[in-house]
């Protein structure tokens, strides 16, 4: 399985010479905003800032999905956890994320059902194979792990209940709502919506204080100027979502400047 | 700790287990050997200095590509032994065994620890055996104890190392992590990637018997490379520069790791080692390595800096600079 693009787009030689061009050519002022955190974590790990003019700042927008997950679903997944006969199913990067009591890592140590997956499909495989639980999988994200959520529920498998509200741009915290933004699953599909199964409906829960990452997701502050960054919140403490997800922007900024 | 429950984490060898170990362990057991916070202990009993170190495996699945649980429990205490420059001698072997392990893998697991201790020139002097409650344990659980006499003259250490050092590693990273990942249930995928699991004595013994000076070695496990570089940026107080260019990695290996998004750098290791050398016996011991088993792909990888005290920076293909934390927290329990 040798992938050989690895090798063509890290072509360091022409690299440099692009790197060289935009040295030359740079004159004004720019920000550029990526809104996705796997270019948020590619900028961080080839050191793309150390080597752009000085006029060229980058900022990184709502690109991950734990950034723009709702509090009050995470004490969703937290909640469900707690139900017995509940396998709960969720991406690594979910597992640390703080509720306002508690996250889905705590649960599992206090003896919750939590299981780390790569795909909605090992979610379904894990139903399969425990046909008396029930089996909820966490489907955060937006565009770009929907369709495989999506082709998962339409594949017509059965016992997986999912969660709804799965947030587009829009239903963000810390930016506020967005309307008709933030996606749920059709009435026909209702039967797979894991909050209306267990009628779970949780408060909005006010976002944590002096925390910047509204402002930081919407490129108005860098990390460096949020209060509480370095301070009272780092990748072990994390405050905001932005440090909490590995592919957040503090927590981009904490682990490589 | 802040944690009220011990958490996953807290065995991952990265920044929080640091923590669990800063502040729960060391202040209730503080002494000079314990404080150095080597791979292995130093020891000085009547004059003889010896190695001593200890280590247990709870790797799931328990056979994975190139190995199993019983060669990796062998060779990681030979391994650790073997950083703190000792020659291991004897081993200790525990078992922790789930109700219902089938015989023929108990068997299978202590043939392959057998060969290992025989290959390495150990012997497996004493060890207990616990059978538990089905459900108490996952299969099987191994400790290793070791120990080994370290040469009068040699003095090897994390906190050894010295502004101009070259680093040298001994082969390609990340092949253990991501064998061991590609066999998980839930995440299996075709390759050819094998675990890197081996004795690395006699490598050691091929340095250390030389008449070059040796600062620091340390095998790169849990954490992998990132986070042992910057273990030993921490213990030396210097500064660490490596270049992107120079890290070995197979190309099965990288294409894995950006598939899943893991960085190899975090990614274990058992077969490898890290070799911090004054820049004149850099090529000596280059050689040296090179002439072992398991040292066909060593090369140079950096060196150490006075400027920049604990920080680990990577020079990228690209020509930015980089900063290598430890890791915090990345999903990959049970790797060994």
């Amino acid at each position: 399985m040798v992938l050989k693009y690895i090798e063509e787009y890290r072509d360091g030689t022409l690299a440099r010479a692009i790197i060289k061009k935009i040295q030359a050519v740079s004159k004004k002022k720019l920000r550029l905003m990526e809104v996705c955190g796997t270019h948020t974590m590619s900028i961080f790990r080839h050191g793309i800032r150390s080597v752009l003019p000085e006029g060229i700042t980058l900022l990184s927008g709502p690109g991950c999905p734990v950034c723009v997950t709702a509090q009050k679903d995470i004490d969703a997944f937290v909640e469900f956890s707690r139900i017995d006969n509940v396998i709960v199913t969720t991406f690594g990067d979910l597992i640390k994320v703080l509720g306002s009591s508690s996250s889905l890592g705590k649960e599992k140590a206090a003896g919750a059902d939590v299981r780390i997956v790569y795909s909605v499909f090992d979610a379904i495989n894990i139903a399969r194979e425990n046909k008396e639980k029930e089996v909820v999988f966490c489907g955060v994200g937006f565009e770009t792990t929907i369709p495989t959520i999506a082709a998962g529920i339409l594949m017509g498998i059965g016992d997986i209940p999912l969660i709804g509200d799965i947030p587009l741009i829009g239903d963000i915290p810390l930016i506020g709502d967005i309307p008709l933004s933030g996606m749920s699953l059709k009435k026909e599909y209702e039967k797979f919506d894991a909050a209306i199964k267990f009628g779970m409906d949780m408060p909005d829960m006010p976002e944590p204080k002096g925390c910047a990452c509204g402002e930081i997701l919407m490129g108005l502050k860098t990390p460096e100027q949020c209060g509480l960054y370095k301070k009272k919140c780092t990748p072990m403490t994390p405050v905001g979502p932005c440090m909490v997800s590995s592919e957040g922007s503090c927590a981009a900024f904490y682990r490589y400047s | 700790m802040i944690e009220e429950k011990v958490l996953l984490d807290h065995g991952s060898g990265r920044k929080v287990s640091h923590s669990m170990f800063s502040d729960l362990i060391l202040p209730l057991f503080e002494n000079p050997e314990l404080s150095k916070q080597d791979d292995g202990a130093t020891l000085d009993i009547e004059g003889t200095k010896l190695a001593f170190s200890t280590d247990s495996y709870v790797v799931d699945p328990i056979f994975f590509p190139g190995g199993n649980i019983g060669d990796l429990a062998v060779n990681g205490t030979i391994n650790d032994i073997s950083m703190c420059g000792a020659n291991p001698k004897f081993i200790s072997v525990g078992l922790i065994i789930e109700e219902g392990l089938p015989v023929k893998d108990l068997k299978k697991i202590l043939e392959t620890m057998a060969i290992a201790a025989k290959k390495a020139g150990v012997k497996i002097v004493t060890g207990d055996t616990k059978v538990v409650p089905k459900g108490k344990a996952d299969k099987i659980f191994i400790n290793t104890s070791g120990i080994g006499v370290i040469p009068p003259h040699i003095d090897v250490s994390g906190s050894n190392a010295k502004p101009g050092d070259k680093i040298i590693i001994s082969g390609t990273i990340a092949d253990h992590g991501i064998a061991i990942l590609s066999s998980r249930e839930g995440l299996k995928f075709d390759s050819e990637i094998k675990t890197d699991s081996a004795p690395l004595n006699g490598m050691v013994q091929s340095i250390i018997q030389s008449e070059c000076d040796i600062h620091v070695l340390r095998d790169p496990t849990r954490g992998g490379l990132g986070t042992t570089l910057n273990e030993i940026a921490l213990q030396s107080s210097v500064g660490i520069k490596i270049k992107e260019q120079s890290l070995p990695i197979r190309g099965a290996v990288q294409g894995t790791c950006e598939l899943l998004g893991f960085d190899p750098l975090y990614i274990a290791n058992e077969g490898k080692l890290i070799a911090f050398v004054p820049e004149k016996y850099a090529t000596k011991v280059l050689e040296l390595i090179h002439q072992d088993e398991f040292g066909k792909d060593a090369v140079i990888i950096g060196e150490v800096t006075k400027e920049n005290s604990g920080k680990v920076f990577l020079k990228t293909r690209i020509g930015g600079l980089r900063v290598i934390d430890m890791l915090t927290g990345e999903q990959l329990p049970r790797i060994c």
